[in-house]
């Protein structure tokens, strides 16, 4: 591998203009309950950090409390200070800039440009981030791919994301710099820059002259005023919903930021006193909000690679505990793992009663998994109400629910007929028949209200009427970037609520999620979407007449998977064997999921509606693969 | 395939066959993992973590990623432990 900076030279840095339509907010958000800075103990460096005004002060409020507070990344083998970081995004700020060389270089950043940021967990992602606040600009976390084997594909994808956020400069970090160069030139007028390149004098000093982002970071020059921005200005733009075929961008502005880390730090009472441990990607809104809560905290953060966790859940575990971890964040799947990997953790010597905030969100929160995590861990210290099942998503920065601090997880047991059919939710003794659990996520975080309205977008509904879960608050996005420029149909209420997509019901002001009104697949965490899977699968040779249908689907043992069938005229078994795995080969290659099950019918099998469009909802109902 | 590598070749198989569920005869070597319905990515990054305890060697994320057969796999292996031989 050279170790020449990852990038594709344009012309000319400024050919292209760089700052793309501004986001249009459509909706003006009803006034939510102002974000009192005490909300969180008064005096302590939380509070002091969210009453900076922006991401970058924030964090600059913290680093000069708590310089030396740690931030280890041990699966990139790295570890820094929060001192450092924040030193190293100023330099970076003044490369961006050029404030740094007097105004004369630079890489041409300036205020309102949206940055890419591609990074796997280590401090480039967070130098990164800081860097591009400070410079002005919006950080834009691009998704890394699930596996290398298709980095076409993923560039592709990646491209259109870029593209819809108008972004012409790509700082790569950490490893990821490295498959970067094999990609790179998937990004057309583009650049690639390797946040070393512009952070580390020495690196700074051997970069090539063509071609290069100039070397403004140049040795000890100083990082100059951060540039003045309003707290109303875009700080970051998340990509993690809408399908690839058209990405959305969520854009969140530093006043959303500082809201949501409010409603994360309050709603779990956060102290210094705590050890953070995250191990989801942060590129992700779970992994990037959770360790920024904790950071914002000034508490010493651990942040390993997903990999770490999911090669090795009992090692991390172990790890974890053995640095004194006390919050933790992952999706369902992950308890899972953990009670499959260590099924007897106080005979291991595990003591887990220093762990008091388990996050379990992400992804839909399954009763049994919860259960089977509590009946493993509780004998080696684990408490019950350690395990909160959280309701969140990125157009509300993070959290939208929290359950009360103390309290054990609460399940319902709601007769699944009724709720399926009539939609409303009718209590039944748990395990008798009909019975569908659904856990209980808790009330809206501070400053965040939560409604049901009706799944068309108008009405209110009441208690135990399942219906769109609607979102309102300082913490929840003003609108999207999109292709168009236009904001997607139907994305806020007529009186500015945020629509979710999400279905659930609300009692006594908790809330319950039933289930999705969007048809989405969820697989750890990320979401992928139907229609990408049968464009990716209906040119594969053999399926008739480019014929298919995708939908979410369950695995026999209950994970989330795509499920997709596909129309062919071959009879003979080995033909047919082919072309489902032809087809599965496709649909990974083009979504980067490998949970797929492919099943095959018979020509005009599929039902399709008046107008020639097949429905997926009644192929899953309909279809019996043959 | 020299003599010295069938080792790495079995062994692998033998745990790839473990977490996909199935007996080592059932895996073709140059099967592409990628169309075996079950083999997610996370059952992928098993199958490594036990290859490398195995052998108690540390693979490149990028090189397990790229590889898309039980035969790939195995030359990952051995690259990495004549690596591990040669520092």
């Amino acid at each position: 591998m050279h170790d020449a900076p990852a990038e594709v030279a344009i012309p000319s840095p400024r050919a292209v203009p760089v700052s793309s339509p501004a986001v249009s907010s459509p909706v003006n958000l009803v006034p939510a309950d102002s974000v009192p800075a005490d909300s969180v103990a008064a005096g302590s460096t939380a509070a002091a950090a969210l009453a900076a005004g922006t991401l970058h002060a924030g964090l600059a409020t913290v680093a000069a409390r708590h310089p030396g507070l740690p931030l280890d990344f041990p699966s990139a083998g790295a570890s820094l200070t929060l001192g450092e970081l924040v030193a190293r995004a100023d330099v970076l700020a003044a490369a961006l800039t050029g404030a740094g060389t007097g105004g004369a270089a630079g890489a041409g950043v300036v205020a309102r440009d949206r940055v890419g940021v591609l990074s796997d967990n280590a401090p480039d992602f967070l130098v990164a981030l800081a860097g591009v606040s400070r410079a002005g600009a919006a950080a834009c976390p691009l998704p890394l791919p699930a596996s290398t084997r298709d980095l076409p594909g993923y560039a592709a994808r990646l491209a259109r994301a870029v593209a819809v956020a108008g972004i012409r400069l790509v700082l790569v970090g950490g490893r990821t710099a490295r498959m970067a160069d094999r990609f790179a030139g998937a990004f057309d007028g583009v650049r690639l820059v390797r946040v070393a390149d512009l952070t580390t004098p020495a690196a700074a000093g051997t970069v090539p002259a063509t071609g290069t982002a100039p070397a403004a970071a140049g040795g000890a020059a100083p990082a100059g005023p951060a540039v003045e921005m309003s707290p109303d200005e875009a700080a970051l733009v998340q990509f993690t919903s809408g399908s690839t075929a058209a990405p959305k961008g969520v854009v969140l502005t530093h006043r959303n930021i500082l809201a949501g880390l409010t409603a994360i730090i309050d709603g779990v009472a956060l102290t210094e006193a705590d050890h953070g441990g995250i191990w989801l990607p942060l590129f992700h809104d779970m992994g990037l909000f959770g360790t920024l809560a904790g950071i914002f905290t000034g508490m010493p953060m651990t942040v390993w690679s997903p990999a770490a966790f999911v090669k090795d859940p009992a090692g991390w575990l172990t790890d974890f505990l053995g640095r004194g971890g006390s919050i933790a964040p992952m999706p369902n799947f992950a308890y899972d793992h953990l009670a499959e990997a260590v099924p007897a953790p106080r005979e291991a010597g595990l003591d887990l009663s220093g762990w008091r905030v388990a996050f379990n969100g992400a992804e839909p929160v399954e009763p049994a998994s919860v259960e089977r995590f509590l009946t493993t861990f509780t004998p080696a210290g684990f408490a019950p109400a350690a395990m909160m099942p959280v309701y969140g998503m990125a157009e509300a920065t993070l959290a939208v629910t929290f359950p009360p601090p103390g309290r054990a997880p609460v399940h319902r047991w709601v007769d699944r007929d009724l709720l399926a059919r009539d939609g409303v939710a009718r209590d039944v003794p748990a395990g008798s028949p009909s019975a569908r659990g659904l856990a209980g996520v808790g009330r809206p975080v501070r400053a965040m209200r939560v409604r049901i309205g009706g799944r068309d977008g108008t009405g209110v509904l009441g208690d135990d009427q399942v219906g769109e879960i609607q979102i309102s608050g300082d913490a929840v996005t003003g609108g999207y970037l999109t292709d168009t420029g236009a904001q997607p149909a139907g994305a806020f209420t007529a009186d500015g609520w945020l629509r979710t997509g999400d279905l659930g019901l609300l009692r006594d002001g908790e809330l319950f999620v039933t289930g999705r009104d969007k048809e989405m697949v969820i697989v750890r965490g990320v979401n992928y979407y139907p229609h990408d899977a049968e464009e990716a699968a209906r040119d594969v040779p053999g399926v008739h007449r480019r014929r298919c249908v995708a939908y979410a689907d369950r695995s026999p043992e209950g994970a989330e998977t795509m499920a997709i069938l596909a129309e062919t005229r071959l009879v003979d078994d080995t033909e047919r064997a082919a072309l489902a795995a032809a087809i599965r080969v496709a649909v990974t290659a083009a979504l980067g999921l490998a949970e797929i099950a492919v099943a095959l019918v018979g020509p005009d099998a599929l039902p399709r509606t008046s107008s020639g469009k097949f429905q997926r909802l009644a192929a899953r109902e309909a279809c019996v693969p043959t | 395939m020299s003599t010295t590598a069938e080792p790495v070749l079995v062994t692998v198989t033998q745990i790839v066959a473990t977490e996909l569920a199935t007996t080592a005869d059932a895996i073709d070597p140059d099967l592409d993992l990628r169309t075996v319905a079950g083999a997610d990515s996370v059952k992928v990054l098993r199958m490594i973590a036990r290859i490398e305890r195995a052998y108690d060697i540390e693979l490149d994320d990028e090189d397990v990623f790229t590889v898309t057969t039980v035969r790939e796999v195995t030359d990952v292996v051995e690259r990495a432990l004549a690596a591990g031989a040669a520092a």
